[in-house]
């Protein structure tokens, strides 16, 4: 298996994000995860733009179409990711956790989360810019910005 | 703006027209790098004259970006007092989008990309812990900070970023399809210029008429006019037969297999280093000028010849060298649906599982045997996918799709979703294909057979072998 495919394998694995390519829900979990694993840090090479559902990449759309045709029974293990770079995950993996109170399925929740970092941290909209956005192109989710700021704020990406 | 202030000779698109701050650009050392990377790799080994520069395509598909430009102003494309700075802004996209090319372009950039995986494995011996970038990310660096490149820019009034987001389509900008697209100016340009160099026929585009045709519907989307819709569905067709004879020809594809592997070699050995941060030193410092298909071939020729080196990687060093071709020992070709993705990659899989065994039958090492696969579509998108836009893939796809302009003269469609085009009826098709190839040593001349003989008596039954 490719080093990049092991690496994205692992990656997910630690943001227990199942590789999984048959639905739309689970591939935007894996689009809207790692665009958040690289705004914590990590250097995944990733290139994404705005769409419908937020940030999206299409080379990791090829990866994921990759790396779901190598996985099996007998895919070889690869590598684990360093300790330090999983500890480092940790933050995330919490706050992709939907949190109490936020009437949002963990797809539309991952991705309120990757949404308002881009608007924040890629446009560089304020706050009050980037709700409007939020509530012109992704009114179900929107009422729950709030949320999603704290919840990027306490995992230290906003 | 003068967008003939110089002109040049081209035997694609006869004369060329550049402006003043155009020549200025292709003038800075980064740019004259181009002239020394080859745009088809080592196709010119099969077709002798295929061997022209990324340096010819860039100023072609600017030169065609050009002529779209402005066919579409006459619908209006840009506002009267922003044509020009926005037309140059486009052209000099058009002229960048390649300068982030490795030396062997797409060869290169797959062996740099399973080479440095950002120090984030336990296991990660290779690479010394650092990532590397896309041929595209590394574009968006040169014009950054190429010293040379950035200061023309600056001085003509454009900054990086607003030339960047054309070609890397971030938030792309409302006619980025004209630079990246199934109908776009980079793909018109390859294959015109492909078509000239190796005598194939396959690219003959009805470029002119397509200009022509070329329109915007009510929502500002590039579109054609129904009456060039046969001019557009021939361009795609041009496209799949080009990539099934030039591309992916026997030899072509061979070659590049046993390039991948030393390229991958001389990382490994730390003779070539393409590392994220040194890519961007060499921008800086300007070394990466020099950093073009005769400096890495010069390594290879040095691997060749280096008694030191691991035995297989100096015998495909000089496979590449003396043109000794990996030889061709079973074959699978067929036609199936998208929805056969995920089987035929498991195919592909077995078939490498296998691959060591049929060398070993052969006497030759795993690492001789190579194993190719290709699953080619003639359009991005097929009819069967969602056109809900609820799928950010296909979203992405339709937005690159080519689109078709309606009756109504304002509405458009995507080619495959025209109930009369041909791409309707072929874009859920793909080309799937299997190849088996030996990398023979000198003197070991029944080798290609035997290897031949173990695929046909294995018990790995993918599809009957060719």
């Amino acid at each position: 298996m490719d080093t990049r495919l092991v690496v994205l394998n692992r990656l997910l694995e630690a943001l227990a994000v199942p590789v999984d390519v048959t639905s739309i829900d689970a591939r935007k979990k894996m689009q809207k995860a790692v665009y958040l694993a690289q705004a914590s840090g990590l250097k995944l090479g990733y290139a994404y733009g705005w769409y419908l559902l937020g940030p999206y990449s299409t080379g990791l759309a090829r990866d994921y179409y990759a790396l779901a045709s190598t996985l099996g029974p007998d895919a070889p293990a690869g590598a684990e990711l360093r300790d330090d770079v999983r500890a480092g995950l940790a933050p995330l993996r919490e706050a992709l956790n939907v949190p109490q109170g936020v009437q949002l399925s963990a797809p539309q929740w991952f991705e309120l989360l990757s949404s308002v970092h881009f608007l924040r941290k890629v446009r560089g909209l304020t706050t009050p810019d980037a709700n409007l956005v939020l509530l012109k192109e992704k009114p179900e989710v929107a009422p729950f910005a709030d949320r999603a700021a704290e919840a990027l704020g306490a995992a230290q990406l906003l | 703006m003068d967008f003939q202030f110089k002109r040049i000779a081209d035997p694609v698109h006869g004369t060329i027209g550049l402006s003043e701050l155009e020549v200025q650009l292709i003038h800075c050392g980064a740019y004259q790098r181009l002239r020394n990377i080859k745009q088809l790799g080592l196709a010119h080994l099969v077709f002798p004259a295929a061997d022209y520069s990324r340096f010819a395509h860039s100023i072609g598909v600017c030169h065609v970006t050009g002529r779209l430009l402005s066919a579409l102003q006459r619908h209006n494309l840009f506002k009267a007092d922003e044509v020009d700075r926005e037309t140059q802004r486009y052209r000099l996209a058009a002229l960048c989008h390649d300068l982030g090319h490795y030396p062997f372009s797409h060869a290169m950039e797959v062996a740099v990309k399973n080479h440095y995986s950002g120090g984030l494995l336990k296991t990660d011996v290779k690479g010394d812990g650092r990532d590397s970038l896309h041929h595209e990310d590394v574009s968006e660096l040169v014009i950054q900070k190429d010293p040379e490149i950035s200061g023309v820019l600056k001085a003509g009034g454009f900054s990086a970023n607003e030339i960047a987001a054309i070609f890397r389509r971030r938030d792309p900008p409302p006619f980025a399809n004209l630079i990246s697209s199934d109908l776009d100016a980079d793909r018109i340009d390859y294959l015109l210029r492909t078509a000239h160099h190796t005598g194939l026929p396959y690219g003959h585009v009805d470029l002119d008429y397509i200009v022509s045709q070329m329109r915007l519907d009510s929502e500002g989307r590039l579109a054609v006019a129904r009456q060039a819709m046969r001019s557009a569905e021939h361009l795609l067709l041009c496209r799949f037969f080009d990539y099934q004879q030039v591309s992916y020809h026997k030899t072509v594809a061979a070659l590049e297999l046993v390039l991948k592997d030393v390229l991958s070699g001389l990382l490994d050995l730390g003779v070539l280093d393409c590392s994220a941060s040194s890519v961007e030193k060499m921008i800086e410092s300007q070394s990466w000028q020099a950093f073009d298909d005769a400096q890495v071939l010069a390594k290879i020729g040095g691997l060749a010849a280096e008694a030191k080196a691991p035995k297989e990687l100096r015998l495909k060093a000089q496979a590449l060298l003396t043109r000794n071709v990996p030889k061709l020992c079973g074959e699978v070709e067929y036609f199936g649906h998208r929805s056969d993705f995920a089987k035929f990659s498991k195919e592909v899989e077995s078939v490498k599982k296998e691959a060591a065994k049929w060398g070993a039958a052969a006497g030759l090492p795993s690492e001789l045997m190579y194993v190719w696969d290709q699953k080619t579509t003639v359009t991005k998108a097929g009819t069967s996918v969602p056109f809900a836009a609820d799928a950010e893939e296909e979203e992405d796809k339709l937005q690159q799709a080519v689109r078709v302009l309606g009756r109504d003269n304002k509405t458009s469609r995507p080619i495959a979703q025209c109930e009369n085009s041909l791409m309707r009826a072929m874009s859920d098709q793909v080309l799937f294909g299997i190849r088996v190839y030996a990398l023979i040593p000198p003197g070991q001349t029944k080798a290609r057979a035997a290897v031949s003989q173990a695929i046909e008596e294995s018990p790995l039954r993918v599809l009957a072998w060719k």
